[in-house]
């Protein structure tokens, strides 16, 4: 009854909330598009086993005699050097570069935001200590340090992920931090604190919820360049290992046969490119959508 | 017949997604040639709107002009094209806009911006442009103008600044100028000067202004007719006499009221007690100077330097000040926001500097605060329940049910619906929000709360109500209040004791009635002229101090206000003054020192 | 400030190199070594003292430049980098000016014309930028402009007919302006054409980035109150948005060049061995198929320190500022 009682009134700013972002989502055409990829995206990634029309070759399964053969009604992207089907292993990519780019941002967000938050919130030496070591990671250029972890720990999709966890959270600090202190010096903070209450609560009941959509629309961003990022490992080889799908080893491996059957290169780089297209343009969107100064006008 | 500037039928829209909201409506509104007409309303009534609009520099969209005429000197702005109007800007019509910090282009010195709009306009060349901007600042009155044309905007003050738009503003002969609230971002003592600064050049350039203001005073001031927007119509306009002598709505009657709220007349039969609750011992706090280069290292801003008082039972004192005298540092230090430097608060008897941890978390139950804000001073993403219950979870233990109707019976006690309690604050308005945060300041039963210009952000409607609530709620809890307010007629109204602070000093401090009625310092006389109310008629009347508020990193040897007081003598400039009781005050200053 | 930062960066790759579960020494003695040559290309390489000498003898080293030797080439590192460097960075420079030229004024017109059709299509378009994988468009253009058009060279920084020609200029290493200084105009133009297609493949990200970040730097700049104070003096659209608010986005706009640097940088490490182009990106992605340690972090460190010293350039612009200079 008193649960009742709180859903029932809490609903209706909710409502109106969800109003104003349906509105917002509807006005713009390509973020709709985009949302609906992501959606389809994610189905495929679930499902790819099920839909593939050889499922045998994702992994090994070849077929030498049918090798490089271009699109047909048969193999809709050809066929590779080994005779599989172009278009199962790109299904099947789909689930390998979803997986690795959500577990890559969600640990760099989860460490990255827990430290900008204790040293925004907390300051002092901390803070000077926290920020210093971000400064350092952030002084490498884009990429370079996750090639050279994995290129030192040994090339593999895992490997990947972590280096790009690793060059990835230091982001996340500094735009929580930045977040951390502004709402810091809101006087809800300030009337908190001469009431008594406990840092900690201040901390996480006060400041953090209070900066968390900005990292989520960052983080929904930062899917496409992560995605993008591991393509390019695994191009260098320091990714995801033969005979595993992924796109980028794929685009790899096509290179050297490009001139003769160029759809080999062609499809896994379009899968490449609709996937971070999609996630690129619902982030953006995203954040004309949640962004404050969007939603007054 | 018609005027020089006429505004007829005017409607702007303003588009959002749950459709078109009118923000504008006004059927008439004219001004003579060299008029100063005064235009009032709150914030929110469409003020700006309307100035950015005769312009045309509203933002279309959202802004939306759904019809109407806007004529000045016989053309109808509204029909001219971009280019048109861009010679219209800054040679027939200019703007003084709301805040000088961010009005000036922050990358580029005062001289060059200036320079731009002269040769943009009256196709001079540079050197006759820069003759003319030097004359400009001349005659805004600012000192040394070759020196003011190096300078970057971040390097000048509030006031220097809002000179410089004005002189930029009629740098190329305009004739109609529009003043949106020029001085509400400036102290009293500077604003003063502004307004006579326009008073002068519209009289004497014979300019006609149209000066937005949300204040009563002001317009009372300096201008011939005047009118009242409300929720984007004029419901009032007239001369300044017959409209403040004789309104006709009763919005009018209430921002009347505001201005002059009448005396509290049973002062002092209320519960006042010899009783001490608050005494404040030789209250230092220092900030140290952030900064790497070596020549500030080791400074302190001296933020508040040495400050004594008491307070006793079931008062009200009311604390005023300026900007950066101190008065904010004065109360989070008595909050134990942060710790002071040096000096003893003993509260209740109790020296609560030398409390330890645990025993600090409990006193705090006994001060709470009222912020000014009451937009930020709630937690956006709380209900209503946990804001106002939070000082409860804290301090006390509760069950789900008595925790739920303790913060019901709050809500009732300072007139809300109790069922709001499962609402997000955005749903409140300023009023309720304010009531909110004093709810919340209640519900742990402080003996002391500390409201932090309680009334300033919230609209005039629901401003008296809220001090009268306060009032109600002090006779019933037996509360004890320190009141910080810019606006004197606000703290005169509830307060019985008052300090008078500058630069980090208290230079006036006793009862309220006594210091009002006939203040001594030369500071507190300044700061009581400074203010224009209903009764100024001419801004002649104002008082102006001179020059700005020091650096509290290196207050001025002797008496701190001696470079800006009309009666500094020799002893000021050097030996600081002490407090002497004078005629029922106590007063810093050598004019009542021994001897006089 | 910047030297616990740069000590920091230094500190992580001798981490990285020493942390690693690879045996460098095994690596160095060769495949085939036995325990014994293993153990003294150990004491050769240093690798037998504890750890905090270990880190002396290499900060020492890096100060006096020393960078190892590459386990692939046998040479010094430094050397290697000498000899590839200047064909990167030429590479780098021309990629990231295409970008700023073309980014800039995109963004510029974007913010101008917010929620219109200029700005719907360039927002579509610095987003696809920003997409796509400059490695497959790589390939896809060498398809398009040699196998199909053959229209511009397949790869390289010259073609074979011009390096036969011999007396190539090496003065400052960078082709383009070596070969312009000396009058070698045959040769400019060959190169030229050899640099088509590496740049615009590596200047679509950044062109992306930067137009976006300059959109909505402009935005915001255009919303302040001093820019409305500008316009109500009756100043021009275009004097407004070409020197005022472009002076005030001087703060993001060297922010937006070092990050575009950056991504440059960093698309040479994927593109350049498709080229053929022979700079540290190429030298890189072979070191990393033959597992060359020393010559990775070398390209690491290098890479770090210029892109710190890019980022101090770019502080020291801000700083320009006149609300920073105090």
């Amino acid at each position: 009854m008193f649960k009742n009682m709180i859903s029932m009134n809490t609903l209706a700013p909710k409502i109106k909330e969800a109003k104003l972002s349906f509105y917002l989502l509807n006005k713009n055409i390509l973020t709709r598009a985009a949302l609906i990829t992501v959606l389809l995206l994610i189905l495929v990634a679930i499902f790819a086993l099920y839909i593939a029309p050889f499922p045998e070759h994702i992994f090994l399964g070849n077929d030498p005699a049918n090798s490089l053969n271009p699109p047909s009604w048969k193999n809709l992207c050809g066929t590779d050097e080994l005779g599989r089907d172009i278009f199962s292993r790109i299904l099947y990519g789909t689930s390998i570069s979803l997986r690795a780019a959500v577990t890559a941002v969600f640990f760099a967000v989860t460490i990255g935001s827990f430290l900008g938050a204790v040293a925004g919130s907390v300051g002092g030496w901390l803070d000077e200590l926290i920020m210093r070591v971000t400064d350092i990671f952030l002084s490498f250029p884009p990429l370079l340090l996750s090639i050279s972890i994995v290129a030192l720990m040994g090339p593999s999709l895992n490997n990947a992920t972590l280096a790009i966890v690793v060059s990835w959270w230091p982001w996340y600090t500094r735009l929580m931090r930045g977040q951390a202190i502004s709402v810091k010096e809101k006087q809800f903070v300030k009337a908190a604190e001469a009431i008594g209450t406990s840092r900690m609560k201040i901390i996480f009941k006060h400041i953090v919820p209070n900066c968390i959509s900005p990292i989520i629309i960052q983080a929904s961003m930062d899917m496409g360049a992560v995605i993008l990022s591991l393509a390019g490992l695994s191009f260098l080889g320091l990714g995801a290992q033969p005979p595993t799908p992924e796109w980028g080893l794929m685009v790899s491996t096509s290179k050297n046969y490009f001139m003769n059957a160029p759809w080999y290169s062609l499809f896994p780089g379009i899968a490449i490119f609709i996937t971070v297209l999609s996630f690129n343009l619902l982030g953006d969107g995203m954040r004309e959508i949640l962004d404050p100064k969007t939603r007054k006008n | 017949m018609q005027k020089y500037f006429e505004i007829k039928n005017l409607i702007i829209n303003y588009k959002t997604f749950e459709g078109t909201k009118e923000i504008l409506n006004i059927d008439y509104l004219g001004i003579d040639k060299a008029e100063t007409f005064g235009l009032v309303g709150e914030s929110g009534s469409g003020k700006t709107v309307l100035a950015l609009t005769l312009l045309k520099l509203l933002a279309v969209p959202p802004g939306e002009i759904a019809s109407g005429e806007i004529w000045l000197d016989g053309e109808n702005l509204l029909i001219k094209s971009e280019s048109e109007m861009q010679k219209i800007r800054g040679n027939k019509i200019s703007m003084i806009f709301q805040d000088p910090m961010s009005t000036l282009n922050p990358v580029f010195t005062v001289g060059y911006q200036m320079t731009q709009v002269i040769i943009k306009n009256q196709k001079l060349n540079k050197k006759d442009a820069e003759k003319k901007a030097i004359e400009m600042i001349g005659i805004v009155k600012l000192p040394d103008p070759e020196r003011i044309m190096d300078k970057y905007p971040h390097e000048l003050s509030g006031g220097q600044r809002q000179r410089i738009i004005i002189a930029i503003a009629l740098s190329c002969g305009a004739e109609f100028l529009i003043a949106d609230e020029p001085t509400r971002n400036l102290d009293v003592t500077i604003q003063a000067g502004i307004l006579k600064l326009i008073h002068e050049l519209q009289k004497e350039f014979g300019i006609t202004v149209l000066f937005i203001a949300n204040n009563l005073g002001l317009v009372s001031a300096i201008c011939d007719r005047m009118g009242i927007l409300r929720e984007g119509k004029i419901i009032e306009q007239g001369t300044v006499d017959e409209v403040l002598r004789n309104p006709k709505t009763d919005y009018t009657k209430l921002l009347l009221k505001t201005v002059t709220p009448a005396r509290k007349k049973d002062k002092q039969v209320t519960s006042t007690t010899s009783e001490v609750l608050l005494e404040v011992k030789e209250l230092q706090k220092y900030f140290p100077v952030k900064s790497i280069s070596k020549a500030t290292k080791n400074l302190n801003v001296k933020a508040v330097d040495g400050v004594s008082f008491t307070l006793n039972k079931g008062e009200i004192l009311g604390v005023v000040g300026e900007s950066g005298c101190g008065k904010s540092t004065l109360v989070n230090t008595l909050l134990l926001l942060h710790k002071p430097t040096q000096g003893k608060v003993f509260f209740d008897g109790q020296d609560i500097f030398a409390l330890n941890k645990h025993d600090l978390r409990k006193a705090r139950k006994n001060v709470q605060i009222v912020f000014q804000d009451p937009f930020w001073s709630l937690n956006p993403r709380w209900l209503v329940k946990d804001i106002i219950g939070e000082p409860l979870k804290v301090h006390e233990k509760l069950t789900a049910d008595e925790y739920l109707a303790a913060v019901k019976k709050l809500m009732t006690m300072v007139g809300l619906p109790p069922e709001g309690a499962f609402k997000y604050p955005h749903e409140f308005s300023g009023g309720q929000r304010q009531r909110i945060a004093i709810a919340r300041a209640l519900s742990v039963r402080p003996k002391m709360v500390v409201l932090d210009e309680p009334t300033s952000a919230i609209d005039v409607m629901s401003q008296a109500q809220v001090l009268e609530m306060l009032e109600e709620l002090k006779k019933n809890l037996q509360l004890t209040y320190i009141m910080i307010s810019h606006d004197l007629s606000v703290v005169n109204y509830m307060s019985d004791k008052i300090i008078v602070m500058y630069l980090g000093k208290i230079v006036e401090y006793g009862e309220s009635d006594i210091v009002f009625n006939n203040p001594k310092h030369p500071y507190t006389k300044a700061l009581f002229n400074a203010i224009p109310g209903l009764h100024t008629r001419n801004v002649s009347e104002l008082a102006i101090i001179k020059g700005e508020v020091p650096s509290a990193i290196n207050p001025p040897k002797g008496c701190r206000f001696h470079p800006r007081c009309n009666y500094c003598m020799e002893i000021c400039k050097t030996k600081e003054p002490e407090a002497v009781t004078f005629e029922g005050r106590l007063v810093e200053c050598h004019l009542y020192g021994e001897g006089n | 400030m910047s030297l616990i930062v740069l000590m920091g960066v230094v500190f992580i790759t001798f981490v990285i190199t020493r942390v690693v579960p690879s045996d460098p020494a095994a690596k160095w003695a060769g495949a085939r070594a036995t325990p014994q040559q293993v153990a003294a290309a150990r004491i050769e390489l240093g690798l037998d003292k504890p750890y905090p000498e270990q880190f002396a003898n290499y900060v020492t080293n890096l100060v006096q430049g020393n960078l190892g030797y590459s386990l692939r080439t046998r040479n010094p590192v430094m050397n290697d980098l000498k000899v590839f460097i200047p064909a990167t960075v030429e590479l780098v420079l021309m990629a990231t000016l295409l970008a700023l030229v073309i980014g800039i004024p995109l963004g510029i017109y974007s913010a101008k014309h917010k929620n219109r059709i200029f700005d719907h299509v360039s927002r579509f378009f610095s987003i696809g930028a920003v997409s796509l994988p400059g490695f497959w468009i790589a390939l896809a253009l060498q398809l398009v402009f040699y196998s199909y058009l053959d229209f511009l060279p397949l790869g390289g920084r010259v073609s074979i007919e011009t390096s036969l020609m011999g007396n190539i200029p090496n003065i400052t290493g960078f082709l383009l302006f070596d070969s312009l200084i000396t009058g070698n105009l045959v040769i400019f133009q060959d190169a030229f054409r050899h640099m088509i297609l590496p740049m615009i493949t590596i200047a679509l990200y950044p062109i992306g980035l930067v137009a976006r970040m300059t959109r909505s730097a402009m935005l915001e700049i255009l919303g302040e109150d001093y820019i409305t104070a500008e316009r109500s003096y009756g100043l021009s659209e275009r004097l407004i948005l070409w020197v005022y608010a472009l002076k005030n986005s001087l703060g993001p706009t060297s922010t937006v060049v070092t990050l575009s640097i950056g991504y440059t940088l960093m698309s040479t490490f994927l593109v350049e061995s498709i080229f053929n182009w022979p700079g540290i990106g190429k030298y890189v992605s072979n070191s990393i198929i033959a597992l060359d340690y020393p010559a990775i972090m070398g390209v690491t460190i290098f890479s770090a320190l210029c892109y710190m010293a890019l980022n101090l350039i770019a502080d020291l612009i801000i700083s320009l500022d006149p609300r920073v200079r105090l």
